[in-house]
């Protein structure tokens, strides 16, 4: 009666094989790559370009603010997708949910009326979709 | 053989009327009986001389029936007779039907076991795969959300559920596929269990007693048949 045994014996590496098929080889703790993840630990998405003041002709007005040009390195996403920014003045603690500007670019400006040149101004800045926020940034740009 | 038998008894024939017989027995068709003690025959009506007349008799698998029939001169007699079986062939039945019975639980049972847990294993395995690629699907989803209420849901919530659903399949697909393992090696060893039990044998003594009642005539000449029993202790 040995060959029964032998011959579930040749079905047992059979059942070795498929139960070693699949493994959970995900790490959620290692899933901090996404730049939309409020966990995200990767480089800066967000750096200033640049910041100046604004002056618009706009009759019988004239006004004049603040820029703060920073740039979204859309490189570091995992995909090519749209987003939104959102901006909290840190100053006064307003929070602005901005657009792209332009469709397709990278390059975001921040305008502020209320501004002291030579004061250091800080922004609040998170990559924003579905009303939902990531992991803040701050930026600083001072006005010479 | 009629006329064998009416050579044989042809004297006295002369002196009394004859009546007829007919035989209507259970089994029909392969019944023999002895004659007075003297003539075997297979026939369904016979013509014999008045009075009684001692008859045996006996079929395959069935007993021995020993009866005086009286022959009413110029007159047909209807003779109904059912043979009973014999103890060994009732008991080689019970038996045969007993080895049956164990072939039917010793293959058809662990057959539909090691089918059930078959399936179950495939079952099982198709969920663990589905469970892996919803793992897959996961992480895919992780690298191109650009929500991050989305993947908020997903970390704290989705995942850990798809890892513990992954988790309980794969448990679930060893346990299925052990038992049909199990189960097949079982089936394998109780089939050829079942086919190697022999199967029981029909003597048929009845046969052997009922032969030796007469010397029965052949081609050659004939043979005499007896039955002989010894008790062994």
């Amino acid at each position: 009666m040995k060959r029964p045994i032998h011959l579930a014996l040749l079905f047992l590496p059979l059942l070795l094989a498929l139960s070693g098929c699949y493994k959970d080889k995900t790490d959620v703790a290692a899933w901090t790559n996404n730049p939309f993840d409020r966990d995200y630990t990767g480089p800066s998405v967000f750096s200033v370009d640049t910041t100046y003041i604004e002056v618009i002709n706009a009759p019988p007005t004239v006004i004049t603010r603040q820029v703060v040009q920073f740039h979204v390195n859309s490189s570091l996403f995992l995909a090519n997708t749209a987003y939104q920014v959102r901006v909290r003045d840190l100053d006064n603690g307003q929070t602005t949910l901005m657009s792209q500007f332009t469709p397709g670019t990278d390059t975001w400006r921040f305008t502020k009326l209320d501004f002291t040149i030579g004061q250091e101004l800080c922004l609040e800045v998170r990559l924003s979709n579905d009303l939902s926020d990531g992991r803040p940034d701050t930026i600083c740009a001072t006005l010479q | 053989m009629l006329a064998w038998a009416y050579a044989l008894m042809g004297t006295s024939a002369q002196a009394q009327g004859t009546g007829t017989l007919r035989f209507l027995v259970d089994p029909g068709n392969n019944y023999s009986f002895v004659l007075d003690g003297k003539y075997r025959m297979q026939e369904r009506e016979m013509k014999l001389l008045e009075g009684p007349h001692t008859f045996t008799f006996w079929a395959p698998t069935r007993m021995m029936v020993d009866t005086v029939l009286r022959v009413l001169p110029d007159r047909t007699t209807d003779v109904l007779l059912r043979l009973p079986y014999s103890p060994e062939f009732v008991a080689y039945q019970n038996e045969l039907a007993q080895v049956k019975k164990e072939q039917w639980v010793g293959r058809v049972l662990p057959s539909v076991v090691t089918l059930g847990t078959g399936i179950w294993a495939a079952i099982s395995f198709v969920n663990y795969k589905d469970a892996h690629e919803q793992l897959q699907a996961d992480e895919d989803l992780y690298n191109s959300s650009a929500s991050p209420n989305q993947i908020e849901r997903l970390k704290s919530t989705d995942l850990p559920a798809h890892q513990e659903d992954f988790k309980q399949a794969r448990t679930t697909f060893a346990i299925s596929g052990g038992l049909f393992v199990a189960s097949a090696a079982f089936t394998t060893w109780s089939i050829i269990k079942a086919s190697r039990k022999p199967m029981p044998t029909f003597e048929d003594k009845e046969k052997v007693k009922f032969d030796g009642l007469v010397w029965v005539p052949d081609r050659r000449g004939g043979t005499w048949a007896m039955g002989l029993t010894i008790p062994i202790r």
